[in-house]
């Protein structure tokens, strides 16, 4: 084993964190932010002050929105990747998997842990020389284990120890953010902050009249308006607009949140339309859009050619299966083979849903054949794609089951009439097909999507 | 929505019983039936413990038969705020101009002198 190099492996299971999942439905739990920062940015700040040349996040669900956040690492001058672990891997199934990734040095295991204490004036290198192999810190909320025998060379002097608070409730949470704000030399946090205990984003406006009290912390594209009154103790996050005369105080707006005009915001967690008084854990949810609601951030211009993309190809198909669609769908209802399916997506999720009608038509006799051959099913949901409601390719519900093991962390696959995995052979069953939609979601490009759209018409495996 | 008259401390006080919901659709319903309850006496509490919902409104109507009864030398006091409707309160600052009481007994004893507590 070579014991230069150091890693880290930080493992997501989706079970974990669900009080997190449970409030802030549209996002994975480690994306959640704190002080404007992703949780998984505090993870791999504390991986590099460590000494980490590498960091893999093995999970046992899709972590879309987190690749996409993280990238390769290049932000960070580390080098990130990705594996897929089941939700009944054990520790020793967990490490024969990343036997490779595992075997280049010391490795630092992170464990059911959103959070790691650190400070960023510490040299953690130290700390991970000077530690023996086994759990190195645990808390009531997760652990970090050291993988790999201790060095040799002894260690000089006290050696400063990171710490994993207790985080397992929205007022743990809360209270963090307070901490985090207060200590915030402790920490990387984002904004420019020109004195302390305040920092401020970018395209931050704030009108003639409007006051900002220390500590506080202002995230990017933000509007305040006049006579407002921010902080102290304001964490506001990015996307953000406070209306005329209102009060934000020792509390946190998440992203995209609007707060109507002469409203008082004090200890509270508002996330777009949803207020949270973090101490009793009750929630409001806001159906008065003049008083709070959520601001819906604007497509980038890269989805809007998809969409137009997909529109247009949904378009084609429609009128070159038209014809085929009127002969075939009343002689298939005459022999009672079109069967339809409602169902909502995402399953599970208590968060705006998308009611998804799928056509079954069984491969019995010429009609049924020629009908699955020309994806005759698919047609009724191709108006969907027109109206910008469904994708004409992603990720396509099965039609076979309603407890799918989708769950939170496929939000972002928008649904789709064609699948992704019907583009492949292999595919066996839904975790397979999960696995290929998320890889195209994550690589494929507007045209793209054209050639596979082709592929999956002309697969015949799910004919 | 329930309404009485009470007079146990000293003066009449009357007590209504609001809807699980004040919203757009139904606060003109309050606003049409505190008229009537108000032609008895300027002395009001409004029992909240149903009250789920409530919007901006349904808020609009609260502070509108609170001005009328002080207008008439009377209050308006709110009991058994809920924990939404209390958060709500706090948002819109409207717990500043409301006297609220954890039930409708220590509400009503609040009118108790005459005093606007």
């Amino acid at each position: 084993m070579n014991t230069g190099s150091v890693q880290t492996l930080i493992v997501l299971r989706e079970e974990e964190h669900a009080w997190l999942q449970d409030l802030f439905r549209s996002r994975h739990p480690m994306m959640v932010t704190l002080c404007n920062k992703p949780f998984i940015e505090y993870l791999i700040d504390f991986a590099i002050l460590s000494g980490s040349e590498a960091l893999r996040i093995a999970s046992d669900s899709p972590i879309t929105d987190l690749e996409n956040y993280c990238g390769n690492g290049s932000r960070w001058g580390i080098t990130i990747d990705y594996a897929h672990i089941l939700p009944e891997d054990d520790r020793e199934r967990l490490l024969e998997k990343n036997r490779q990734f595992c075997s280049r040095g010391k490795t630092m295991l992170i464990e059911k842990t959103l959070f790691v204490a650190y400070d960023k004036k510490n040299d953690y290198r130290l700390w991970l020389r000077a530690c023996p192999e086994g759990v190195a810190v645990s808390g009531t909320s997760g652990s970090i284990t050291i993988l790999g025998n201790k060095q040799e060379n002894s260690i000089p002097g006290p050696i400063p120890e990171p710490s994993l608070p207790m985080l397992l409730t929205i007022g743990e949470y809360y209270r963090l953010a307070d901490d985090t704000l207060k200590n915030a030399d402790r920490y990387i946090l984002p904004g420019y902050s020109s004195e302390p205990d305040c920092f401020l984003g970018r395209n931050v406006v704030i009108q003639k009249g409007a006051e900002i009290r220390k500590p506080v912390m202002i995230g990017n594209n933000v509007q305040i308006s006049a006579g407002s009154i921010i902080g102290p103790g304001a964490i506001i996050g990015s996307n953000v607009i406070i209306d005329r005369e209102s009060v934000v105080s020792g509390s946190i707006l998440m992203d995209n949140t609007f707060i109507g005009e002469q409203l008082e915001v004090k200890g509270r967690i508002a996330d777009g339309s949803l207020l949270i008084d973090p101490e009793s854990g009750a929630t409001l949810q806001m159906e008065d859009p003049h008083l709070m609601s959520a601001i819906q951030p604007g497509a980038s211009t890269k989805q809007i050619i998809r969409r137009i993309i997909h529109a247009l190809a949904a378009l084609a198909l429609l009128i070159v299966l038209a014809l085929p669609f009127l002969i075939l769908r009343p002689l298939l209802g005459l022999r009672r083979n079109w069967h339809t399916k409602k169902r909502l997506f995402p399953p599970g999720a208590t968060a705006k849903k998308l009611t998804i009608e799928q056509v079954v038509i069984r491969p019995e006799g010429a009609y049924g054949r020629l009908a699955i051959a020309l994806s005759i099913d698919r047609y009724p949901s191709l108006f969907k794609v027109l109206g910008g409601k469904l994708r004409l390719i992603g990720h396509r519900p099965a039609v076979s089951s309603d407890t799918s093991t989708i769950s939170s962390g496929c939000i972002a696959m928008n649904p789709a009439v064609f699948g992704y995995a019907e583009t492949e052979e292999w595919p066996e069953n839904e975790r397979d097909e999960l696995m290929v939609d998320h890889y195209h979601l994550l690589h494929s490009g507007s045209l793209n999507d054209i050639g596979l759209l082709l592929k999956a018409l002309l697969n015949k495996k799910h004919m | 929505m329930e309404f009485s008259v009470d007079t146990s401390a000293g003066v009449r006080v009357g007590v209504a019983i609001l809807p699980e919901r004040i919203d757009a659709a139904s606060c003109a319903e309050l606003q049409a039936a505190a008229a009537g309850w108000l032609k008895q006496t300027a002395n009001l509490v409004f029992d909240c413990s149903g009250l789920n919902f409530i919007d901006s409104s349904g808020l609009g109507v609260l502070v509108s038969i609170l001005r009328k009864t002080i207008e008439q030398d009377g209050d308006l006091k709110l009991a058994c705020l809920g924990m939404k409707a209390s958060m709500l309160m706090e948002l819109t600052k409207a717990k500043r101009l409301f006297s609220i009481h954890p039930d409708a007994v220590s509400a009503i004893a609040a009118f108790h002198g005459g005093v606007r507590q």
